[in-house]
């Protein structure tokens, strides 16, 4: 018993486990307010937004044209243009984010230049938005001379997805145990043959869950777009399939306002009578989109992961 | 590691110091016996600076079980992960001396290392199946080397795992993910995914040294049936199971290797110091 306690009599042993008990007890209790106050912050926030907009939506709300100056007016054409934007930024973005990223994890070569090259990607994630919009105002708008346009809009926001997709898939694929990729090459397959039938399946669950949730950032973005995709919203037609056709929804040249753009434009210069309803309308259905990414990511990357690895 | 062992440890090393060439006993191979692979002076560098291999020149005999012994860190995995070019995949690796297979020097240039890989087969010590199902981990090698025809397919997968004596445990759940086995049915996944691909020699680095003793135990019965077949070179750490399963066994110490010959005779005759004072767990 002297030698368990090291040297300490029993009474002051006892004290001492009295008080790494009550210690335990305090952490437990300050943690576990710690998260219940960050939960319940966020769900404030989430079902303030969705209360509050939630009676406003209707389907003549979300399809008809929105209104410069009366009131009634509808987010159609934002919503068609929010999607059209994010489709065509994941259509660049992933393919170019997947090779950066299967590039930096396994051919590399472990030197000063690639992590120079880490450093910067790790800079540029956490770029203001509004930088990469002006940025993007002053090269694609003016230089290029694109104007305000979906195309402005779509690779401004490539710029600003870019670097976190590359971060998000390179940890899935690094996340791959070395001896899967050993595996593979002993069977005397090639790095890429490896990388491809290997490493991605493996990895792919993170990669789609990194890819839908950065979809929901860029969805509803809205600084990036402000002086790229333009802040107005033209009568679009679906079915005039000519791109040159200013009329035409699939046009990239014309300016297109989104969701988030809408609500901030109605708020800072809006002068049509109903702002609070249009702005509390449209950021509800913004938030749903979101939570619906957001558990869709959850899902698809799960029900991938068993279909690819059979599990 | 006692205080005594450290100690002697310390002089064994120092003992290397000194002379530089501890003195070392190679059996050759006689005349007209085949050697499916051999290595000529193989000198192994990290970082162009600290030297791993020095020197090794060793033969395999074919259908043979030969297996590496030493103590940690004493180069015999690095020796391994050169017979199949897998140390070409370490940055900062450089291995120089031929490497024979069959004869052809295959530590050349312009030599095809996946063909190599080919026939020259690796088990590792972790076991690593893919994360897809039973019969994808077997079938997917083949495939991807040109096998496409779905009867061929599904024979080799039987064969193999029969191969591997994992058939009767799997055959109704080929396709549950292979990640549902346990950790010695994995490892036997592994063999018969090696076998698959018709190989004519199959490396073994510590392929127990993760699992019980009853999995142990099934996969040292499975290399007796295998080397009818195969050539195996197995590293392993523990004595007890080289003297159980190997034909032949080379002892590496720093780098060097120092004995070689037929198991039996190094166990029960050791002809140098190291090797007698390594039996003895004079140091480990």
């Amino acid at each position: 018993m002297e030698t368990m306690n090291h040297g300490a009599t029993i009474e002051q042993r006892k004290a001492q486990i009295a008080k790494s008990k009550r210690s335990d007890k305090i952490a437990t209790g300050v943690l576990t307010a710690i998260v219940v106050l960050i939960s319940v912050v966020l769900v404030a926030i989430v079902g303030y937004i969705i209360v509050g907009g939630l009676p406003h939506l209707s389907w003549d709300f979300l399809t008809s044209e929105s209104e410069s100056f009366r009131a009634g007016g509808g987010i159609g054409p934002q919503i068609f243009n929010s999607f059209y934007l994010l489709f065509l930024t994941m259509l660049v973005s992933i393919p170019l984010s997947l090779g950066a990223a299967i590039y930096l994890s396994q051919y590399a070569p472990q030197n000063k230049v690639t992590d120079f090259i880490k450093t910067i990607i790790e800079t540029l994630s956490s770029l203001p938005s509004i930088v990469v919009g002006l940025f993007g105002y002053l090269l694609f708008v003016l230089y290029f001379g694109w104007g305000f346009s979906i195309l402005s809009g779509a690779i401004a926001l490539t710029m600003f997805n870019l670097p976190i997709m590359v971060r998000v898939i390179q940890q899935s694929l690094e996340a791959v145990p070395a001896y899967q990729r050993d595996a593979g090459l002993a069977l005397g397959l090639t790095r890429w043959e490896t990388t491809l039938h290997i490493l991605i399946p493996e990895a792919l669950a993170g990669i789609i869950t990194g890819i839908i949730l950065s979809a929901g950032r860029v969805y509803g973005e809205a600084a990036a777009l402000i002086y790229t995709a333009g802040q107005t919203a033209p009568e679009i037609d679906l079915l005039n399939f000519d791109l040159t056709d200013p009329r035409s929804a699939w046009n990239v040249m014309r300016p297109a306002e989104t969701l988030a753009v809408h609500i901030w434009k109605v708020n800072s210069e809006g002068v049509i009578p109903d702002i609070d309803v249009v702005a509390a309308g449209t950021a509800a259905f913004l938030m749903i989109c979101v939570v619906i990414f957001n558990i869709a990511a959850r899902f698809i990357g799960g029900r991938i992961h068993k279909k690819v690895t059979a599990q | 590691m006692s205080m005594q062992t450290e100690t002697q440890n310390k002089e064994t090393l120092e003992h290397l110091k000194d002379t530089q060439a501890p003195s070392t006993y190679i059996e050759q191979i006689p005349e007209g016996v085949s050697a499916v692979m051999e290595t000529q002076g193989l000198n192994l560098f990290y970082n162009k600076t600290k030297q791993a291999l020095k020197d090794v020149s060793l033969s395999f005999r074919r259908n043979e079980i030969t297996a590496l012994i030493g103590p940690s860190g004493c180069g015999k995995s690095t020796y391994l992960r050169c017979l199949n070019l897998m140390n070409r995949e370490i940055p900062n690796c450089v291995f120089e001396g031929p490497i024979l297979y069959n004869g052809k020097d295959i530590n050349t240039k312009d030599v095809d290392v996946y063909e190599v890989r080919k026939h020259i087969g690796m088990v590792f010590q972790q076991p690593n199946p893919f994360a897809k199902s039973i019969y994808e981990n077997i079938a997917f090698g083949p495939r991807m080397h040109g096998r496409k025809d779905k009867n061929y397919l599904n024979e080799l997968v039987e064969t193999s795992l029969k191969r591997a004596a994992l058939w009767d445990e799997v055959k109704d759940n080929l396709d549950k993910s292979a990640y549902e086995l346990s950790g010695g049915q994995q490892q036997r996944l592994c063999i018969a995914r090696t076998i698959a691909m018709k190989p004519d020699v199959i490396l073994m680095d510590e392929p127990c040294s993760a699992l019980d003793p009853i999995s142990t135990k099934k996969i040292e019965e499975l290399m007796n049936g295998l080397k009818e077949d195969y050539t195996i070179i197995i590293v392993t750490h523990n004595m007890e199971q080289a003297k159980r399963v190997a034909d032949y066994t080379a002892f590496f110490y720093v780098g060097n290797l120092i004995e070689y010959g037929n198991t039996a005779n190094m166990f029960s005759n050791p002809q140098t110091p190291l090797l007698s004072d390594y039996l003895t767990g004079r140091f480990s």
